[in-house]
């Protein structure tokens, strides 16, 4: 593919960095604003987009571990099978399809999430649950903030590894 | 002290937060907002100036305002028959939907209430339904002041990254004082008609706030989360009682605060959008989140780029006579870092994607930083692992 992806994003940052950016008269802050946001979000998305789909398998992978442990916890019979019924799908699709692979990963985060919510009966959360759940977040959570460092936001920033540590085995 | 039981009445909001929620609700199948011209915004000032009875109004100098994530702010220089010179003004209004969904009449209410008392932008007029500017707004005076020092550059967005280093001397004692004096306020003498306050003694400043966060969640959630499911009914099983609820700015951090150069003395407190009556546990505990902190030369993270956080504790304690309960806290960064996780997971993405924000980019910027907030919570839960 040739101009591939990579170049394609190079310029356009080019152009807005060098052209665009200083062509905005300095009283219109919100274009100003907006523009530098773009570069930003574009700067992000240049490093994302190799890795979305192995980003959004391992995710979900990480669900699938987790609705295994919650299926043990006393569900509904209806919760259970709504919950097996998700992560079988999540077994068997077509893991070269983002689209695919991440609808079956809200999917599955949707059912997680009614079954940890509870019914409305007051019964305190088992303590098992609990756990399983922020074991999972704790990958999980520190998985999105690697993926997201590029951004800046993240006050830590500089004791997460680099994007590419996600996608080896050591740091999974 | 921790509730007896985790069966809740999930609709013991405040009667006005349910309003602009459900208000929210209606605008949603309204198509996409942008952001509204010089034109617009001219025509709908004079048409609120009309109904305000001004006469001879001239409307000039009108500059859209950046830095927030929610509301359009635009400043401009108001003439009319009645005032002998004129006047800047600040007026902040509501786009279809922000990254939170908030009343401008508390606002103005506050605003009013606190003048004299802590420095706040002078309150002019207020729209609380939008009736005349067709959104909800508020029209201040212009206030002299930065919310980031002049001379120290770094890139922020909505006040996140400000540095204050060799200012700190002048801002912290400040920033703490105006902290004591907002929760010292006697609200129960004060016009806060849009307020419901909840009971001393009891969990329901703690389980309102988990209601209204709740229903934010459930409104705007597009992708489901087990942590914030996880911590919803963590939030119930655990409400912390308050004894004497306080009025809890709900927004006190780096960013929020403007000051002029070169005294560094406070000029205005800002944002009083998410300001309620609670547990002054609740301000302390968002003052302290990671997201709002600078990391000192020394790798110590200061509170609001300000004060580490034992001495920020310490010193409100020593303004205020108030003792702060370990757990109690603890509570509050949870309920605060879950609320963050809502606002920038589930309501920034929600108004992104229907494009009922005027600035769509900043709020799907923002939403990178949720993990920050989750991984906050996993922290502060650990110690419940077993």
């Amino acid at each position: 593919m040739n101009p591939d992806l990579d170049l394609r994003l190079q310029s356009l940052l080019k152009a807005l960095s060098d052209v665009i950016l200083p062509a905005i008269p300095v009283d219109q802050s919100l274009a100003r604003d907006q523009t530098k946001l773009v570069i930003g979000h574009l700067t992000v998305i240049a490093a994302h987009w190799k890795h979305a789909l192995n980003y959004e398998l391992e995710s979900l992978r990480l669900a699938c571990a987790l609705a295994a442990e919650l299926a043990d916890m006393g569900l509904t019979s209806e919760l259970r099978d709504e919950l097996s019924a998700a992560v079988a799908r999540a077994n068997t699709l077509d893991r070269s399809d983002y689209d695919d692979v991440s609808a079956s990963h809200r999917t599955l985060k949707q059912i997680l999430a009614r079954v940890i919510a509870g019914d409305d009966s007051g019964a305190l959360m088992p303590p098992a649950l609990k756990n399983a759940v922020l074991r999972y977040s704790t990958v999980q959570a520190r998985r999105e903030r690697i993926w997201h460092r590029g951004a800046g936001l993240d006050p830590d920033a500089a004791t997460l590894p680099p994007l590419n540590s996600l996608f080896t085995r050591e740091t999974r | 002290m921790r509730a007896a039981t985790t069966r809740t009445d999930r609709d013991d909001i405040e009667a006005r937060v349910a309003h602009v929620l459900a208000r929210k609700m209606a605008r949603r199948d309204s198509g996409t907002y942008s952001a509204r011209s010089d034109a617009e915004v001219t025509a709908q000032l004079m048409t609120l100036f009309a109904h305000e009875g001004l006469s001879g109004v001239r409307i000039s100098a009108l500059a859209r305002m950046t830095g927030g994530a929610s509301k359009e702010q635009f400043a401009f220089t108001l003439e009319h028959d009645g005032a002998p010179t004129p006047e800047r003004l600040v007026l902040r209004m509501d786009p279809w939907m922000g990254i939170v969904e908030t009343c401008r009449g508390r606002e103005a209410q506050l605003l009013a209430a606190f003048a004299g008392i802590v420095p706040v932008p002078p309150l002019r007029f207020v729209d609380a339904d939008g009736e005349h500017l067709g959104q909800p707004g508020l029209i201040t005076r212009m206030v002299a002041g930065n919310t980031s020092p002049t001379d120290i550059t770094a890139s922020a967005v909505s006040g996140v990254g400000i540095r204050f280093d060799h200012w700190t001397p002048k801002l912290a004692p400040q920033f703490v004082a105006n902290l004591a004096r907002i929760h010292g306020f006697d609200w129960s003498r004060a016009n806060l008609t849009y307020f419901d306050a909840p009971a001393p003694g009891t969990t329901q400043a703690a389980q309102r706030q988990v209601n209204w966060w709740a229903r934010v969640w459930q409104q705007d959630c597009e992708e489901a989360d087990p942590l914030a499911s996880l911590v919803e009914r963590w939030l119930r099983e655990n409400a912390s009682v308050c004894a004497r609820p306080v009025l809890v700015h709900g927004d006190y951090r780096i960013g929020n605060f403007m000051f002029v150069e070169p005294s560094g003395e406070f000029s205005a407190v800002l944002d009083w959008e998410l300001a309620h009556i609670g547990d002054f546990h609740e301000d302390l505990a968002w003052s302290v989140q990671r997201l709002f902190g600078t990391p000192r030369a020394d790798g110590e993270l200061l509170i609001c780029g300000l004060l580490p956080r034992a001495e920020f504790f310490e010193r409100y304690m020593q303004a205020t006579g108030a003792l702060i309960n370990r757990e109690t806290l603890r509570y509050y960064e949870v309920l605060n870092a879950w609320k963050c996780v809502v606002i920038n997971s589930a309501s920034a993405c929600c108004a992104a994607r229907l494009g009922q924000s005027h600035q769509d980019l900043v709020l799907t910027w923002l939403a990178l930083c949720t993990a920050v907030f989750s991984d906050q919570i996993n922290e502060l839960l650990r110690d419940e692992l077993r």
